[in-house]
């Protein structure tokens, strides 16, 4: 019974000093790639850290899951194998990881926007 | 020969069943109502002995929406593990941690079967109160820009700190066992998170059903159910565009003295019930349930 009291004892003092909040994440921008006034979307300053940052790495790396998705590789392994220029919207690496798709790590629409902008733009390796 | 031997024990499991019904009924509580605390993704009022430590292995494996080609999901990379330990310091209280692969959630739990049924029905039911805070552990990265905005307030630029990845679970569950063969459990929850994306609710009300189908000694049938209520004075949006989907889970337990070992076939990918009331998508008209397992084990000082 005494361990019973110093438990509820504890849970009531832990109740008061945490805090219910009432948070949002602020979102992201979401760019037109259809704006021809954009400016050109880097490959290594703004696609590449979205592999990073998802953790697509954790499965696309070097000898693993194709395509190797590591900031050495990333480049070569999806142009033009995953791109589509003709198609921009029909790229495998646009198609796969998207924001309603099931594949286990998907683009928020910020990315998802900044990667078609992208393929839009040609590709590039800039 | 082999008839006779098969009409004994025939007779003999018909006579224990007789004696047994037979036993005069005392108001101690009911024996196992359901075979080990967890009961696939939800609990249950089963509480060890005091001084019982649990170890407990829960993981699933990815959707199994692409079929043979990753094995029904077994070989997908979207699979999911909770490690955790359970202790009984005294009858009837739980006490709880566990580390969670999404979200790198880290949980703290406690259960309390406030009411245990009797054999002689003078409770007839089980009463439970269960409660888990999880911290979502990622990197800041992982919540895009990192901005945070209150409700009424301003906009704080990288702000999200230890408040801001908390989220809370807490349930109360009524269950039966109306016979040997079959207990029955329902639920209500209530799930926070302390922040969220720009689309979703902060507080979710949820209504649970579970139940156990047993069919020799050691195994069972068992299933669960978890429906997010839709509740519009309560919402913080004009759409249910994010809001979860209900997941259902079906399985066979096999459970002995100081182990259960269950596997099923499931919707949610998450495994904190608060997860689930949250960001569950998936669910069986869209194909993607998938495969997991739960193994416990006991110990007993």
């Amino acid at each position: 019974m005494k361990t019973l009291k110093t438990f509820f004892a504890v849970a009531v003092v832990a109740l008061l000093f945490s805090q219910c909040k009432y948070d949002f994440i602020v979102p992201e921008e979401v760019i037109d790639p259809t704006d021809p006034t954009i400016e050109d979307v880097s490959f290594t300053a703004e696609i590449e850290p979205i592999f990073t940052n998802l953790d697509c790495i954790a499965c696309h790396s070097t000898g693993a899951t194709s395509p190797d998705l590591t900031s050495q590789n990333a480049y070569s392994s999806i142009v033009p194998g995953y791109v589509n220029i003709d198609n921009p919207e029909g790229s495998e690496i646009y198609t796969k990881p998207s924001p309603t798709g099931s594949h286990p790590k998907k683009y928020s629409d910020a990315q998802a926007a900044l990667l078609l902008t992208w393929i839009t733009q040609g590709a590039q390796d800039n | 020969m082999k008839k006779y031997i098969l009409s004994v024990i025939v007779l003999a499991i018909a006579c224990n069943i007789s004696f047994a019904q037979d036993e005069e009924a005392t108001s101690d509580p009911v024996y196992a109502p359901f075979e080990s605390g967890i009961l696939i993704d939800q609990q249950t009022g089963v509480i060890p002995d005091a001084r019982t430590l649990e170890f407990i292995i829960q993981h699933k494996f990815g959707a199994m929406d692409n079929g043979i080609s990753d094995l029904w999901g077994i070989y997908s990379p979207g699979a999911n593990v909770r490690l955790a330990l359970n202790y009984v310091p005294v009858n009837n209280l739980q006490i709880g941690a566990g580390i969670t692969k999404k979200n790198m959630y880290s949980d703290v739990n406690a259960k309390w079967t406030v009411f245990e049924q009797t054999e002689d029905n003078s409770m007839p039911v089980a009463v439970t109160l269960y409660g888990v805070a999880a911290v979502d552990g990622r990197n800041e990265s992982a919540f895009g820009t990192g901005d945070i905005v209150d409700t009424k307030g301003e906009t704080l630029p990288h702000s999200v700190n230890f408040s801001e990845r908390l989220s809370y679970f807490s349930q109360l569950l009524i269950g039966r066992k109306f016979s040997n063969w079959f207990s029955l459990q329902a639920g209500a929850s209530f799930t926070h998170y302390n922040m969220v994306g720009w689309d979703y609710n902060h507080d979710v009300v949820g209504a649970h059903l579970g139940g156990r189908i047993k069919f020799s000694p050691q195994s069972s049938i068992i299933f669960n159910y978890d429906q997010p209520l839709k509740i519009q004075d309560i919402s913080e949006q004009t759409d249910w565009d994010t809001f979860a989907k209900a997941n259902f889970s079906v399985g066979l337990e096999i459970a002995t003295f100081t182990h259960a070992f269950q596997i099923y076939a499931g919707s949610a990918d998450g495994i904190l019930p608060q997860d689930m009331m949250m960001y569950n998508q998936n669910n069986w008209s869209n194909g993607v349930p998938a495969i997991g397992f739960t193994i416990t084990r006991l110990w007993m000082f």
